[in-house]
């Protein structure tokens, strides 16, 4: 993914902080999305798009572990760097057990800020790829007959066909058929890909 | 009157008629009474003054036997007496006089000094006469004294106060009752004693002193001194001596001793008390300023760092770029994290201090912090006022720092009521426990409120309402209460006014025996 393509999101009331690290963004590619608030923030937030939010612990109005807490609750799920001018470890540590993604110094080493947001939005990109698969994966199940489901049950407890035909009071033959529809509509080349995309699923 | 006698012409008989009517002329007129008797204690004559004394007519009594008017105690020995003067001549009454008691007719009896005389005899009976004094008024007189001698000596005896009294060489001569408890002493103990050697060596240059002022210019004095009685604890007590020149002992020194130890120890406590409050207070201070100071400074540094490392990364585009302008580049950067890290290092340093948490009696902390609080407020200007849950359980809390929230919280009330009439001034400082794991501290006043202005800018570091304040004490108080996981609010007082609250998170065993 290219670095213009995601959304970052700078939020602190200090005006110049907010320009000068939107400026430094911008110089190595990004295209940030500066926020004076946390209402602001949430007024511009495109949760459907990979991206990070860079946020100042203390400010107005709502705070940055406030704004956290908000969206946890609402379920917007994008990675978080706090930046903070009182490095107080008491925050850090309620901050990252609310799982924020990384917990930054002002004033910081630019590298260390790009690095941190590299990552983050990898992982958020990973996140959003892994959540592609499971979707594309319900997607397939549903096509399924309930038979064929628990064929496909029976396929992934490791059972041998003989023993699922006697579950399901069924000839072995039967059974068979099933199966090879399962794989046809799952769309799988082997019985090994097909158990490692069902155990993602329960992930 | 012998002159007159000679001059008086007249018989020898005449004469005697004379002389006999000027004695009965004395024996009436005698303000003492006057009996004569004979040696059976026949009463012979009874002049009006013992008619008087007795209650008795002279012709009642004469003929009658002596006896009668004397008590039962004397009566039943006077004829022995009698007996054993004729026998032997040996008198125990007669030239002496002695204090007896007489009977009156009504029965009564009453104190008398009695003389007795042998007069010359009348032919061959000796007479005898008794001359008598009611000394009742001043045996009363004497009693009354007593009485009142016993009461004064009874009042210093059982004074609350200690009372000593010491010789010129300060040698002590009395201590009262009180002061021998005071002392830990016995009242034997005392004796020959020097007052001196119970006052602890370093302070009794200065007693002497005090004696001195005391005998040499005639006057009171005061002094504090430490005593140390043989086995005791140090007792801080105020003399206050004045002089008494006694009758046959010569000038003395009365003083009146009380004990402050209770007090002084009292304004000690108070005082370390006081001091260590102080002590985190300006601890907290200076940490609260060192993270003020590194906010407002790291903002800008941030921004300079930002826009120095955005135009380096931006410089790198153009290949021609001077590599000195580069290196200033790069530089300006660096020296701006470099003041960034320093700040950092003093924040660091200044925050080393670390809680300390002990198992802490949350309302004894309150009690002792607003006793405190009210010895630095006159009782008129404001009250104070405890409510305390006394169902709270113990928390797990810096019972010095949060001593300091809540004195901080009386203080603010105490400013903000200043435009308030004293009378309706009032801060209640309340204890709850709202839910199983937190208790909760209320401080309420009765000030006029705050306005939003205000109320938003409460937690702010450096923004102030007060002339000299830093506008630390309630972004202090946050930070002490969050540190402490709990919680810190206000609201407007129901009855008008502010209340500042807090929680702070009781520990989970506590919260199990809650459930």
């Amino acid at each position: 993914m290219k670095p213009s393509e995601a959304a970052v999101y700078v939020v602190d009331d200090d005006t110049s902080v907010r320009q000068a690290v939107c400026m430094l963004l911008r110089s190595v590619g990004y295209r940030p999305i500066p926020c004076a608030t946390a209402a602001e923030l949430l007024d511009k937030l495109q949760p459907e798009v990979t991206g990070c939010i860079i946020l100042d612990v203390r400010m107005p109005g709502m705070s940055g572990l406030q704004l956290q807490e908000h969206m946890n609750k609402h379920q917007l799920v994008l990675p978080i760097i706090f930046i903070t001018g009182h490095g107080d470890v008491d925050m850090a540590v309620v901050a990252m057990k609310e799982g924020a993604f990384d917990f930054l110094q002002k004033p910081f080493k630019d590298q260390v800020l790009l690095d941190s947001l590299e990552r983050a939005l990898q992982k958020d990109q990973e996140r959003r790829e892994r959540l592609k698969g499971k979707f594309r994966l319900m997607e397939k199940l549903e096509l399924l007959t309930a038979r064929e489901r628990n064929v496909l049950d029976g396929m992934v407890a490791g059972k041998a066909n003989k023993v699922t035909a006697l579950d399901l009071g069924v000839s072995e033959r039967t059974v068979e058929a099933h199966r090879a529809r399962v794989m046809e509509k799952m769309q799988a080349r082997s019985l090994a890909e097909l158990v490692q995309e069902m155990v993602l699923l329960n992930d | 009157m012998t002159k007159t006698e000679k001059k008086r012409p007249g018989t020898l008989q005449q004469r005697l008629r004379a002389l006999e009517g000027e004695l009965d002329g004395i024996f009436a007129a005698t303000v003492d009474g006057l009996i004569i008797a004979d040696a059976h204690g026949i009463i012979r004559r009874f002049n009006p003054s013992a008619e008087k004394m007795f209650g008795y007519r002279a012709d009642e009594v004469v003929g009658t036997k002596l006896n009668q008017l004397m008590t039962d105690r004397d009566r039943h020995q006077h004829d022995g007496y009698m007996q054993n003067y004729l026998k032997t001549g040996t008198a125990h009454i007669i030239g002496i006089g002695r204090e007896v008691y007489g009977r009156r007719r009504d029965g009564t009896e009453f104190p008398l000094y009695l003389a007795v005389g042998e007069l010359p005899e009348a032919g061959n009976e000796r007479r005898f006469i008794g001359i008598l004094r009611d000394i009742s008024k001043e045996k009363a007189m004497e009693s009354a004294l007593r009485v009142s001698e016993q009461e004064l000596r009874l009042m210093i005896e059982s004074a609350p106060i200690g009372v000593v009294t010491l010789g010129a060489d300060a040698g002590v001569h009395y201590v009262n009752a009180a002061l021998l408890r005071m002392l830990g002493i016995m009242a034997d103990d005392i004796k020959g004693g020097l007052f001196e050697s119970w006052i602890i060596p370093e302070d009794r240059e200065h007693f002497r002193q005090f004696c001195q002022k005391i005998l040499m210019h005639r006057t009171v004095a005061e002094i504090d001194l430490h005593l140390r009685p043989p086995g005791g604890e140090l007792l801080h007590v105020s003399l206050h001596g004045g002089l008494v020149d006694a009758p046959l002992r010569g000038p003395m020194i009365t003083a009146h001793v009380i004990n402050r130890t209770p007090q002084v120890l009292a304004e000690q406590e108070a005082g370390a008390h006081r001091e260590a409050l102080a002590q985190v207070d300006r601890l907290n201070t200076l940490g609260e300023m060192a993270s003020g100071i590194a906010h407002e400074i790291n903002q800008p540094l941030t921004a300079i760092t930002a826009y120095a490392q955005a135009i380096n990364r931006m410089m790198e585009q153009v290949p021609a770029l001077p590599g000195e302008m580069r290196e200033a580049l790069e530089q300006m950067s660096t020296q701006a994290e470099r003041a960034g890290e320093i700040i950092q290092r003093m924040r660091g340093y200044v925050r080393k201090r670390a809680i300390a948490y002990e198992s802490t009696d949350l309302n004894e902390c309150l009690r002792s912090i607003v006793k405190l609080a009210k010895s630095n407020v006159r009782e008129n200007e404001c009250h104070i006022h405890l409510e305390l849950n006394s169902e709270l359980p113990r928390v797990t809390v810096d019972g010095v720092q949060i001593q300091q929230v809540v004195m901080n919280l009386i203080l603010n009330a105490l400013d903000a009521m200043k435009v308030v009439e004293p009378e309706k001034r009032k801060i209640v400082v309340r204890t709850n426990r709202p839910a199983p794991d937190r208790v909760q501290v209320d401080v309420a006043d009765r000030g006029p409120g705050l306005s939003s202005t205000v109320a938003n800018v409460l937690f702010t570091p450096f923004v102030t309402t007060k002339a000299g304040g830093m506008g630390l004490g309630l972004p202090i108080s946050l930070s002490i209460i969050t540190a402490h996981g709990g919680k810190f609010w206000h609201a407007s007082n129901p009855g008008g006014g502010m209340c500042f609250s807090f929680t702070l998170p009781v520990a989970m065993e506590a919260v199990d025996e809650a459930l």
